[in-house]
């Protein structure tokens, strides 16, 4: 039986034009920036730490801090994203640091794992809550849809956790398979108990 | 410097018309306006996805400022940055309410080193369109004329795909066809019960399946699944100019390329009515110099060899060379592109797959052949898939944090099947490219102005593509999440085509049935341009067997000394 699944559009499109052959995930509302090289802070950093391990803990394969998620979040940060992007990434972590002081009274570093998913699970829903988007706002294409919700700094924030999670060599060769040159191409194998997915690049 | 043939262009059909020449022993050069490309050390096929900067995307402000078009197309990352050109360096205008999305490449080998590899023939009632509904001017070549050149381009590139005895999509030289997967086999079942005379076929793709011993001669392996083909092969299993067309030119050690050369114009001269030579300008220096030759193949793309000719403008040519017929530039065609449906479908729970296969399912046209067109002439094809959905979609959901992510990210997934609609575009001599009339690029060039829409017939199939793929989908038990509304811009289908076509009319047309300019006997265009029709089918492998075609053609005159 298998979970409810929603399409993620921008995604099922991303893979679904590379077999098309074409055109995807459209770049928009980027501002030219600065050629400051802009980094987290030490705060943010040791913060963007705790979330990753939060999103995506150690299990029975290593979590989201040593699949070294945090570490090319906060490259990412300095190299490629914009001064819009940079400013919704610090500005989650910095929301997240202010809602767990409000709601619970202490540094989300002082919390325990267990109340860091409490905490997380209620900021996530307010934060990835729906809202119309502003009037005048650009509302992308069917292809690639402009978000909007509460804190579209989270949104991207955790896009990027999750993102960098599964492209890691952790993520990719311990919870998923992933072949580089699979070889021969089999149409039809069988699935057997616990056996993981492989990754894709593309659709297939 | 004099040459028996120049071939201005190094991508899917100027790698072709090279190879040609050169194996009948044409002294040839080839000029390629972008930057030269060694595989062994310009490939990133061999990467691991984590070794990438930036989780392989270039960085958002350059994206913005470099490639705002460019980045539209799938195959635009931090992996093959480098074939593409900076939009800001080698612009092109549009209406403001016409866009036109104009995807290029600029390196030796253009776009096939990053095309989707689809190749499809065009059939008899391709050729016999525009004669019969009266859209555009007649094909000057039928199915027959063209049927060995397709053979022998299929042999050269190789072909996967299955034999199916379709009039309307001829079988090929085919090697070995990727196979369906299991619910690929459901769907295709139910289709074809369902609705005569549709079938759900294996994706025809010029990757080696099984490569022959004529492929490995020149380095080319069997596909290994991969699918990241366009970051370029290192295995040489995909056809490319620069794993199989230019080295095959290469070993007759008759081929000259020359890249960083942007051809300026075409030089003729009126006294003999022959193109004497090609003006180029050193991309880097930006120096002039001339290259002569007997014979020239224009093969710069559709959009690319428009500019060249409107470009080479002359007392003799006052609209631009082999212009007479003032078609040069029009008749822009893309594919109507992007109408996409998602359904989830009931596959079997306990079967898989392994391995990236390079291509997926295809449904040849069945409007207007074996069922009626309703409201709309000609017809279309789609692309799609039926695959078990990877980590993202289960795993991103609002809601899902900690040990729950993973989770879902290594179950997996449920069956999800796309269609994509690819529709046929008429030839309309108001969609075309003109040179804008004051705007220059960084040589001095005039760059183009692109002025394209689509027409009501294209309108017109538009809901009938979406229906009729929900219809099919539904059919197999499959149930719709997802349609796009619209289609995507022109251009974006990157199968533009038409603008120097070929008929049987010099007053109407601009090449004859062998490619060869009806006005200038010794200069051939082999490109998307000569199309007279655009079919619905992916265009390559028809500007390859028309570049063999007219290559042996062009010969033949310059050995009987008609050239």
């Amino acid at each position: 039986m298998h979970l409810s699944l929603q399409i993620d559009r921008r995604v099922a499109l991303h893979g679904i034009m590379a077999l098309l052959g074409a055109t995807a995930v459209a770049g928009c509302g980027y501002l030219p920036g600065s050629d400051a090289r802009t980094t987290l802070t030490e705060g943010q950093l040791k913060l963007l730490d705790l979330v990753a391990d939060t999103i995506i803990p150690a299990t029975d394969t290593p979590g989201a801090v040593e699949a070294g998620v945090p570490k090319r979040l906060a490259a990412m940060y300095t190299d490629w994203a914009s001064d819009e992007t940079r400013e919704a990434l610090s500005g989650a972590l910095d929301r997240i640091e202010q809602a767990a002081r409000a709601s619970t009274g202490k540094d989300f570093a002082a919390l325990s794992p267990d109340e860091r998913l409490a905490f997380l699970r209620d900021h996530e829903a307010a934060a990835l809550k729906p809202v119309p988007p502003r009037t005048g706002a650009p509302k992308g294409t069917f292809i690639a849809p402009v978000v909007s919700v509460a804190d579209v700094g989270y949104h991207t924030l955790k896009q990027l956790i999750v993102g960098l999670y599964f492209s890691s060599e952790i993520g990719l060769t311990q919870e998923l398979v992933y072949e580089h040159v699979p070889g021969p191409w089999q149409p039809s194998i069988a699935v057997t108990p616990g056996m993981r997915p492989f990754a894709t690049l593309g659709p297939f | 410097m004099s040459f028996d043939a120049i071939v201005i262009g190094s991508g899917m059909s100027g790698g072709m018309a090279a190879k040609e020449l050169c194996e009948r022993g044409l002294k040839v050069l080839v000029l390629e306006r972008g930057k030269a490309i060694d595989p062994a050390k310009d490939y990133m096929d061999h990467q691991m996805p984590w070794e990438f900067p930036n989780n392989m995307q270039v960085p958002e402000d350059e994206v913005a400022r470099d490639y705002p078009v460019q980045s539209q197309c799938y195959a635009f990352s931090e992996a093959t940055r480098k074939f593409w050109p900076k939009d800001s360096e080698q612009p092109y205008s549009t209406r403001e309410d016409k866009p036109f999305t104009w995807i290029r490449g600029d390196h030796l080998g253009g776009r096939s080193v990053m095309w989707g590899r689809q190749s499809y023939r065009l059939s008899e009632m391709d050729f016999e369109a525009n004669a019969k509904d009266g859209h555009g001017t007649d094909w000057p070549i039928r199915y027959a004329d063209l049927a060995p050149w397709y053979d022998h381009v299929e042999r050269f590139i190789g072909v996967a795909g299955s034999k199916e005895g379709l009039p309307q999509l001829p079988d090929g030289e085919f090697l070995p066809a990727f196979e369906l997967n299991d619910a690929e086999k459901q769907f295709k079942a139910a289709v074809e019960q369902r609705f005569a005379g549709r079938k759900v076929i294996s994706g025809r793709t010029a990757n080696l399946s099984v490569a022959q011993p004529h492929h490995e001669e020149l380095g080319r392996a069997s596909c290994q699944n991969r699918s990241i083909c366009e970051r370029g092969c290192s295995f040489g299993a995909m056809h490319s100019s620069l794993t199989s067309s230019l080295p095959a030119a290469k070993r007759t050690g008759n081929l000259t390329i020359v890249t960083d050369a942007i051809v300026h114009s075409i030089e003729h001269d009126p006294r003999t009515g022959r193109a004497t030579g090609v003006r180029v300008i050193d991309a880097k220096t930006k120096e002039g110099r001339t290259y002569q030759a007997r014979i020239i193949f224009l093969n710069a793309s559709t959009i690319g060899t428009a500019q060249v000719l409107l470009n080479s403008a002359s007392e003799a040519f006052p609209r631009g060379l082999a212009n007479g017929s003032d078609q040069v530039g029009r008749n822009l065609m893309d594919h109507v592109y992007a109408l996409i449906t998602i359904a989830m479908f009931p596959g079997p729970e306990d079967r898989y797959y392994r391995g990236r296969r390079p291509t997926g399912l295809y449904i040849p046209r069945f409007r207007n052949v074996t069922e009626p067109g309703e409201g709309f002439v000609r017809g279309y094809g789609y692309q799609g898939g039926v695959s078990r959905a990877g980590w993202r979609g289960a795993a991103l959901q609002p809601g899902v944090l900690g040990a729950e992510i993973k989770q879902r990210a290594h179950t997996i997934g449920p069956w999800t099947a796309f269609l994509g609609g690819f529709g046929e575009m008429l030839p309309n001599p108001e969609n075309r490219v003109t040179l804008h009339p004051s705007r220059k690029d960084k040589w001095g060039l005039p760059i183009p102005h692109i002025d394209c829409a689509h027409g009501p017939n294209e309108k017109a199939m538009i809901q009938h593509i979406q229906a009729d793929a929900k219809a099919m989908l539904e059919a197999a038990g499959a149930k719709v999440v997802m349609q796009s509304p619209e289609p995507g811009k022109p251009g974006l289908g990157i199968h533009e085509m038409g603008t120097a076509r070929m008929g049987r009319d010099p007053s109407t047309s601009v090449l004859n049935a062998f490619n060869q300019a009806h006005e200038v006997p010794n200069l051939f265009i082999t490109d998307g341009a000569a199309m007279a029709s655009s079919g619905c089918q992916n265009p390559s492998l028809t500007y390859m067997a028309l570049s063999a075609r007219a290559a042996d053609h062009a010969v033949g005159l310059m050995k009987e000394n008609v050239l």
